[in-house]
């Protein structure tokens, strides 16, 4: 594009949001005439901690023509089909949230509103018996689907779990090798043109100063770009998401790598397990109001599947998002543009958003305030979404047996979110908008497993009478129960394609 | 009444078509579907059916074949209508090629931007077929990627339709009263739309080729998606109304677009994005429940004199001399297609 410009862009911040962005930048962007640099602080470091992640994972490495087993291998990761939840509906219950979706649907109408029906006709069995990956995960069994492995298999959906510091290492070589550029250095000042505001520089130790024409601030919570430099507001959204630290510890493996994140429900919050295939990550998100940080530490120590290997690394936040996430010149992706608790392994997946974003309004010069309008319009849409689904997590629990619980079962919701939940409840209806990420199995299996409903069904499921209802049910099942059996293990699975080497020791306990 | 009865009235066409969509699923015990179409103007001509005629009619159980007998169903591939500066045609079918996840019609408005004035209608196998008037059979356009949509005798299909429904289990009455649990009115010129209490509204705008068609299907999809206890159903009617709502304003949108005299003075904030940021840099943003597909939204804001800036950045990733061979490699593959269709 003659006279475009937008030739050099500055990447602050090395973690897995800056690495991810520099990764996409310069496979996508390079041939297109832009320059890619990223400027990281090995004293500084990342936080380290996103480990587990959602379906869409999958798109970003495919479009960066990553070798998929070769990324497992690589990042020591494993498998997911979805998350156990245990002691969120009320204590004792537990619950499967997959990826995939249940059952096949009949005559055009969804299948859980057959299944509702059956129910109502006294079939007790679980919604979970009709989802391949809920079975798959409890069975311990993995395939990656391929098109020509037919309809069935074609329902799993899948994710990694890996480490983050091996993830950022592994995009770190993809971008070089792409022709990213990478300097170490401390970032001490941002220097913006004092006319129009927008940033002109980073000035970094050592009296060097990197000039650039976009800048994409990846430097965590901190912020440093979008907002210490350019002044962007945080939307707090802490009333509806109070969890506000984090308690992460490592610890060694217990058996075989289960391909499924277990969320655990703790007086103040949660607790996460990740297994990977040489350890296992381990959290407790909080909420400070409600529990000390010794506190928490402790419930996260005396709930580890294995030793510790590492030591507690406790961790702030705030829920919310910059009201700017591209601001002048500065696009924030990853914790700098906002932070959504990790209860559904959102945070990667709006890096990703973030990238895709940007790639597709990459503006052609320095000011460009109608691709900036829109690109924040879409990352408050998807941070929305995300948020309420989170949301729907806290209000539709019957625990009462915590002040912290009581505070977010009776809380105020998002209107938003007070629709779907009505309409959920009722007959187990559900909308998607366009962008939003969860769909309908998301929010039936959250709804359901925290037995927030449907109380009813649709009539329009009426229409199978229920023998032949029946029937068709115990069809699924049979087709999904032989299928589960001809799977591989999990950990055949990785052993035959993606074995990881065994760590180094200090990896070991990172 | 024992059992929960919904009654259709309104135009015929809209009345068949939505009466044989509630029908697949309204019926049964405790279920009745009265229709109580008006009489058809003695004008009544053609209908369009939107590409989405492919899933309504296969799941009415409708074979493309037999409308094509019945309703005397030709495929169309795009429609013409009025705009502000003249007439348009506005494909179902996207632009040329996108390639690697880039939009054609950045790589076409690259190849301007260096000095070329090729038109984009030349790129369109859609806009190049309709022109030419040639037919392709049913057989050959499923071999293409093309989306198409069906021009239909109106009267037929009504027929047709209403038989459809009738062999569902609805009942067609002259004078069928208001005794109903649920009436659903389908009237022409309304631009209401909305389920308030037992009246489900259904605006029949008929003012771009197809929209009416549409407009029925989706209001039947979005009730029979919602429906439950007719009398108890406050929830469920707040949605659909929602719903209906967003609808609306997406056509609203496309209809100023096209029609009003100055569009980008519009004080919608959802019409004001589409102009600015494709004027900006070629993107067309899309709102959640767009009623019209990309390229008709192409081709009116190009009708209209709105043009994009600049283009993609990553269309300039192909070199020059590769782009100018692609476009014309392009252009003749196109120009054979319409050929060979002429001849058919
Ligand atoms: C408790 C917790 C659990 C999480 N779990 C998940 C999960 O399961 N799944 C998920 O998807 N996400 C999860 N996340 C989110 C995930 O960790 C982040 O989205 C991801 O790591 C991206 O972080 P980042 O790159 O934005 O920031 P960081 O990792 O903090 O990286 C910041 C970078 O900026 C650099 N930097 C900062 N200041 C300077 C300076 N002055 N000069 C030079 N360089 C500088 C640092 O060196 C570092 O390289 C979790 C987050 C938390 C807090």
């Amino acid at each position: 594009m003659k006279g475009n410009p937008i030739q050099r862009v500055i990447i602050a911040g090395g973690g897995t949001a800056g690495w991810m962005t520099a990764a996409a930048l310069a496979k996508l962007m390079g041939n297109a005439g832009v320059s890619v640099t990223l400027i990281e602080s090995e004293a500084i470091g990342t936080v380290g901690v996103g480990e587990a992640t959602i379906p869409p994972i999958a798109k970003f490495n495919a479009q960066l023509g990553i070798d998929e087993h070769e990324f497992v291998r690589e990042t020591q990761a494993t498998f997911k089909l979805g998350i156990e939840f245990n002691d969120w509906g009320g204590l004792g219950e537990s619950y499967f949230h997959p990826f995939g979706r249940y059952g096949f649907d009949l005559e055009g109408l969804d299948f859980h509103q057959y299944w509702l029906r059956l129910r109502e006709l006294g079939d007790a069995r679980e919604l979970g018996e009709y989802s391949l990956n809920t079975l798959a995960a409890y069975a311990g069994k993995f395939l990656k689907p391929e098109p020509d492995h037919g309809q069935v298999i074609g329902q799993m959906g899948y994710a990694f779990h890996f480490d983050a510091s091996l993830y950022a290492a592994f995009l770190r070589r993809f971008a070089e090798s792409k022709g990213a550029t990478r300097i170490e250095g401390k970032i001490e000042r941002v220097e913006r043109n004092p006319e129009s505001g927008l940033i002109a520089a980073l000035a970094l130790d050592e009296g060097r100063r990197i000039e650039g024409d976009l800048f994409i601030d990846c430097t965590g919570f901190r912020g440093l770009l979008i907002g210490q430099a350019m002044g962007s507001d945080y939307r707090d959204w802490s009333h509806w998401l109070p969890c506000n630290r984090a308690v992460a510890v490592a610890c060694g493996k217990n058996g075989d790598p289960l391909p499924f994140t277990r969320s655990t429900a703790r007086e103040a919050g949660w607790q996460w397990r990740i297994p990977l295939q040489h350890r296992t990550g381990n959290g407790h998100v909080y909420c400070d109001a409600h529990l000390s940080a010794e506190r928490a530490e402790e419930i996260l120590l005396a709930n580890l599947d294995g030793e510790a290997i590492s030591s507690p690394n406790h961790l702030r936040f705030q829920t919310g998002h910059r009201e700017q996430f591209w601001a002048g010149n500065c696009v924030a992706i990853g914790l700098s543009s906002g932070f959504l608790e990790p209860l559904e392994s959102t945070s990667i997946h709006l890096i990703q958003m973030g990238i895709a974003k940007l790639v597709a309004l990459f503006p052609g010069s320095i000011e460009a305030p109608f691709e900036r309008a829109e690109y924040n319009r879409l990352m408050t849409d998807d941070f929305t979404h995300v948020r309420d689904f989170l949301i729907l997590h806290y209000k539709a629990t019957k625990r009462d047996d915590a002040p912290f619980w009581d505070y977010v079962r009776e809380m105020s919701i998002p209107e938003s979110l007070k629709q779907k939940m009505d309409l959920l409840r009722s007959r187990g209806r559900f909308f998607k908008y366009d962008a939003e990420l969860f769909d309908l199995t998301s929010w039936l299996a959250v709804a359901e497993g925290q037995g927030w409903g449907p109380e009813g069904y649709s009539p329009v499921a009426n229409g199978l009478s229920a023998s032949n209802l029946s029937q068709s049910l115990a069809n699924m099942r049979a087709v999904y129960a032989k299928t589960i059996d001809a799977m591989p293990t999990h950990q055949a699975y990785i052993d035959r394609f993606c074995k990881a080497a065994r760590p180094a020791r200090r990896a070991d306990a990172a | 009444m024992s059992s929960e009865r919904i009654l259709v009235r309104g135009s015929a066409l809209p009345v068949a078509l939505v009466g044989a969509i509630l029908a697949r699923r309204w019926s049964g015990k405790g279920k009745e579907l009265v229709l109580a179409p008006e009489r058809e103007g003695a004008n009544a001509s053609t209908v369009i059916a939107r590409p989405d005629h492919k899933n309504v009619h296969a799941e009415l159980g409708l074979a493309i074949e037999s409308l094509a007998q019945g309703a005397e169903a030709v495929p169309v591939l795009a429609v013409a209508t009025t705009c502000g500066t003249g007439q348009v045609s506005l494909p179902f079918s996207p632009y040329g090629m996108a390639r690697g996840g880039t939009d054609f019609h950045h790589f076409w408005r690259r190849a301007i931007a260096s000095g070329e004035q090729p038109d984009l209608a030349e790129f369109s196998l859609a806009l190049r077929l309709d022109r030419a008037g040639g037919r392709l059979p049913l057989s050959t356009l499923a071999q293409l990627p093309l989306e198409f949509g069906l021009r239909m005798d109106r009267l037929r299909y009504i027929e047709v339709l209403s038989k459809r429904a009738t062999s569902l289990g609805a009942f067609i009455a002259d004078d069928a009263g208001t005794d109903a649990d649920l009436i659903v009115d389908c009237r022409v010129g309304s631009n209401r739309s909305g389920w308030i209490e037992d009246r489900l509204l259904i605006a029949d705008e008929n003012d771009i080729p197809g929209l009416e068609w549409q407009i029925c299907v989706n209001a039947a999809r979005r009730f029979l998606g919602l429906a439950a206890k007719l009398s108890d159903s406050e929830t469920e009617r707040r949605e659909y109304s929602r719903l209906a709502r967003a609808e609306s304003a997406r056509i609203r949108d496309f209809r100023a677009l096209l029609r009003d005299p100055e569009p980008r003075e519009t004080e919608h904030a959802s019409l004001s994005r589409k102009i600015d940021l494709f004027e900006a840099c070629g993107r067309i943003p899309s709102e959640d429940f767009e009623v019209f597909g990309q390229p008709e939204w192409l081709a009116a804001l190009l009708a209209r004199g709105i043009w994009p800036k600049r283009y993609d950045r990553l269309a300039d990733s192909i070199p020059d001399k590769q782009l100018r061979s692609w476009l014309s490699s392009m252009q003749r593959q196109i120009g054979e297609i319409t050929d060979r269709s002429l001849r058919a």
